[in-house]
């Protein structure tokens, strides 16, 4: 006995070291001694976007040589399909307006997005052209993007056309199918004037308006196609802009954006941690071991799973996974306070909080994942952050509640199986406590019990007047009841056959 | 002391409320309806979902940006003024951005909110006169340059705003699925119409409080709508352990969903508090620091109230009565005549 104590002190110490390890990589910057190393930590190494830590914004003035007809629409066409382009390019948090007759991008400094917005200014025209007569251009283009050519084993552009050069192309394939014609692409802009796009042998008809776009000169360099296709996608747009002006910008909640986060963040944990502490004492300082490592892995989760940015979106979804978090403490808390008044000892209280709340707690994770999922999968880029953190919270909140929790409450009880004092717990007066011994063939007793009454369940009739009628006559016959109080415990027989 | 303990006496039925719980909801969401649907009124939406107006103002050298920032709040809301003399209402900075960097120049971008109905074109210049009068300094004029206002178009397009809506739309149908076969189908409709009361009212709260509006709010509407799912589906699970129970084989719906909705009370609300408490911080910190999270701070802790108040005092009325709803319908497919049947045979 005294060297199972032993033993689970031992694994309480270690576990708490680990924990306040993982802590300290986790919040903490400091200087590695007798290096010129620096660390720091997963919560300062966050890749933060646009509204924590600004970024840069361009200017795009319309090209002097452009036609003013409709100007405002198409600058406003414009500025959507800028915003695709953004997005296709991980810069999910920028954004685009139409400023006056100009077009302003603002952007995070992550992913060095200067590039980027100097090439939106620097257009290329793309034409495809039948005996050197242009067919189509890339104003009918609505997207233009890096793909892999699974046929050739190289990158390309492939090109979405809009509704009418759909219908172009494919009038336009129609025709040279017949003679197995070519399309010449041509392709013209600043700084690709080296770049000569393969010419597209016709031996099919194309239906979905969509094209790839070879060439020797992207065929293995992904940057260079990227430039390529952003070019194309500018070239694309209703109006040719210019690069006007670029320069830094502060995010627009100002300068305390970070602190005002880590402020509410810190606040929501320490909340947690004073009630576990102050209601459960020993257990809950267990639980809060536990609940710290989740705090810390999901930084760590945070900082190296590839989330993207961390948006204004992505705080509401940490919210989200510390609500998943601390909701799984109260519901086991809860059960175990129910199962210890019962008068089970502390041990069988645990083990019967877990198991009872084990489908509550997963099936409400399992749900949240399943919309997390979806927000993923349909919600475009900025949601996919959310969904991401959300997940990855249930993950971290369902390992670290229900197995890292458990574990170190199994140890503390092994230490001090019997200090009520310790865990704050009390009974009603006259409850009786039920050894260990007794409680689990009782709970075998409870299964058998409820095979029993899973038998009986099943022997009663359906729904339905049929069943309130049956259970109202045996109410009747057995209990001496009549009128509503039988047809209130037939009611019941009915809810019952319900479940 | 009493583990077991409640803050409700034994004898409170949380389904006995139930009317008057769905007439505050009903209130609410008729308030709702009614803010919501007036042009003037609505949502109080930011730059991201409308057109707005912007001033750039210009610095020759390094400035205290706060106390800037702090003169130009005060000039649009209090300083301008139309021509009856009154402060343009919906004027005032919705959001400030410092560009630049000190080899290129700082500068002050702000926006701000077009009035619908006003002549905006007046109101532009009288804003920029304002703004001038109190930034520029008459003996170093050339330090400080105030731009004429410009239209600026929304920042979020339709379409970056459908993407979010039909992927909640698909997991709410996904989740109701899931409810369906983990419960039944009574549940997964409860699920539904709680998660439609919940945003309704979420959206009523944001329009009575004008908080602002932006894209980031859409996480709070998620935000809510995985709040209601969690909220719903532990009482369900709850109702359902109980159900199982056969010490309660003699209680009825109505009995063990009170049960449940005592017992599931501490759990939520010790979650929606510590929700709420954390977006509570984050408002008093933006509060010091600019006041740019404010409204996203507001909506967060309306989302944990909202979804909480509903979970326990209208989640289990609505169960019940949708249970008996679904008694009711098979009890009008079934023939009467059965139960003399039923009780010969048995007599029999």
């Amino acid at each position: 006995m005294r060297k199972s104590k032993k033993f689970a002190i031992t694994k309480l110490v270690l576990i708490s070291v680990a924990v306040c390890l993982v802590m300290l990589l986790a919040v903490a910057q400091f200087g590695v001694p007798f290096t010129n190393y620096n660390y720091k930590s997963f919560a300062g190494a966050i890749k933060r976007g646009f509204d924590f830590d600004g970024g840069i914004y361009a200017l795009y003035d319309v090209d002097s040589t452009e036609d003013t007809t409709n100007l405002e629409e198409r600058l406003l066409n414009s500025v959507v399909k800028l915003n695709d382009v953004l997005a296709d390019s991980n810069l999910s948090d920028s954004t685009v307006a139409k400023v006056g007759e100009s077009i302003r991008v603002e952007a995070s400094a992550l992913n060095s997005p200067t590039t980027l917005l100097q090439l939106i200014g620097s257009p290329a025209k793309l034409e495809f052209q039948v005996g050197g007569v242009t067919k189509l251009t890339n104003k009918n283009v609505d997207k233009a993007y890096v793909s892999y050519d699974q046929s050739s084993s190289q990158y390309g552009i492939m090109v979405e056309f809009d509704q009418e050069g759909k219908q172009l192309y494919k009038e336009l394939t129609t025709e040279l199918k017949k003679t197995s014609g070519t399309i010449t692409v041509a392709i013209s802009g600043n700084n690709i004037s080296s770049v000569t796009i393969n010419s597209i042998t016709v031996s099919s008809r194309v239906t979905d308006g969509k094209q790839m776009l070879l060439s020797t000169s992207f065929s293995t360099n992904l940057d260079t196609a990227a430039t390529v296709a952003i070019q194309i996608m500018s070239g694309a747009l209703d109006v040719n802009l210019t690069l006007n002006k670029m320069d830094e910008i502060e995010s627009p909640m100002g300068a305390h954006a970070k602190a005002i986060a880590i402020v509410a963040g810190v606040t929501a944990v320490v909340a947690v941690i004073a009630w576990l502490i102050i209601r459960f004492r020993a257990m809950g300082t267990m639980s809060v071991i536990s609940f710290v490592l989740f705090v810390s892995l999901y930084l760590l989760f945070l900082y190296s799973f590839p989330i993207g940015q961390l948006t204004l979106l992505g705080v509401v979804g940490i919210f989200g996974g510390i609500a998943m978090a601390v909701s799984v403490y109260f519901l086991l808390y809860r059960k175990f306070l129910e199962e210890y008044a019962l008068g089970k000892t502390v041990n069988a209280s645990l083990t019967g909080a877990y198991s009872k709340t084990l489908w509550q707690v997963l099936d409400s994770n399992i749900l949240v994942t399943l919309v997390g999922a979806f927000f993923i999968i349909l919600g475009g880029a900025a949601f996919k952050t959310l969904g991401i953190v959300l997940i990855m919270g249930i993950i971290l909140s369902l390992l670290t509640s229900l197995l890292v929790n458990r574990f170190l409450i199994r140890n503390l009880i092994a230490i001090t199986p019997e200090n009520m004092k310790a865990y704050n717990l009390s009974r009603d007066e006259g409850v009786e406590e039920i050894p260990d011994e007794q409680a689990l063939p009782a709970k075998q007793k409870k299964a058998g019990q409820a095979a029993v009454e899973a038998e009986v369940v099943e022997s009663e009739p359906a729904n339905g007047d049929e069943a309130i009628a049956e259970a109202e006559f045996v109410v009747e016959q057995e209990s001496g009841l009549t009128g509503e109080d039988a047809q209130d415990s037939a009611k019941t027989a009915e809810d019952n056959s319900d479940e | 002391m009493n583990n077991n303990r409640s803050i409700f006496k034994k004898d409170w039925n949380i389904t006995g409320l139930a009317r008057i719980s769905y007439i505050v909801v009903a209130a609410l969401i008729v308030i709702g309806i009614v803010l919501l649907s007036v042009p003037k009124i609505r949502l109080n939406t930011g730059v991201d979902f409308s057109n707005s107006y912007a001033i750039d103002i210009t610095y020759g050298s390094d400035f205290d940006y706060s106390g800037e920032v702090a003169k130009i709040r005060s000039v649009l809301s209090n300083k301008v003024k139309d021509e009856e003399g009154k402060a343009y209402p919906s004027v005032g900075v919705i959001k400030h951005q410092q560009q630049g960097t000190p080899t290129t120049g700082y500068s002050i971008r702000v926006y701000y909110k077009a009035i619908g109905g006003k002549d905006m074109d007046t109101a532009n210049k009288d804003i920029v006169n304002a703004l001038k009068g109190d930034l520029i300094d008459d003996e170093a004029p050339y330090r400080v340059n105030v731009s004429d206002a410009v239209e600026v178009s929304r920042f979020k397009t339709v379409e970056s705003v459908l993407r979010p809506v039909s992927a909640m739309i698909v997991a709410l149908v996904a989740a109701m699925i899931y409810i369906m076969f983990r419960h039944k189908l009574a549940n997964s409709l409860v699920t539904f119409v709680m998660l439609a009361v919940d945003i309704m009212l979420l959206l009523t709260l944001t329009a009575i409080t004008r908080a602002t509006v932006n894209f980031p709010f859409l996480g709070v509407v998620a935000f809510a709508m995985c709040l209601s799912l969690i909220n719903s589906v532990i009482i369900f699970a709850r109702f359902k352990e109980h159900r199982k129970n056969p010490s309660n084989a003699n209680k009825s719906t109505a009995k063990l969903i009170n049960q449940t909705a005592k017992e599931t009370f501490m759990p939520l609300a010790l979650t929606a508090a510590v929700v709420a408490l954390g977006a509570v911080a984050l408002i008093i910190a933006s509060l010091i620091g600019g006041g740019a999270y404010v409204g996203l701070g507001l909506t967060i802790v309306f989302a944990a109230v909202v979804t909480f108040a509903t979970g326990v005092f209208v989640t289990p009325s609505v169960f019940v009565a949708f249970n008996d709803f679904g008694k009711a319908k098979l009890k009008a497919t079934k023939p009467k005549a059965k139960k003399p049947n039923t009780k010969s045979t048995e007599k029999n």
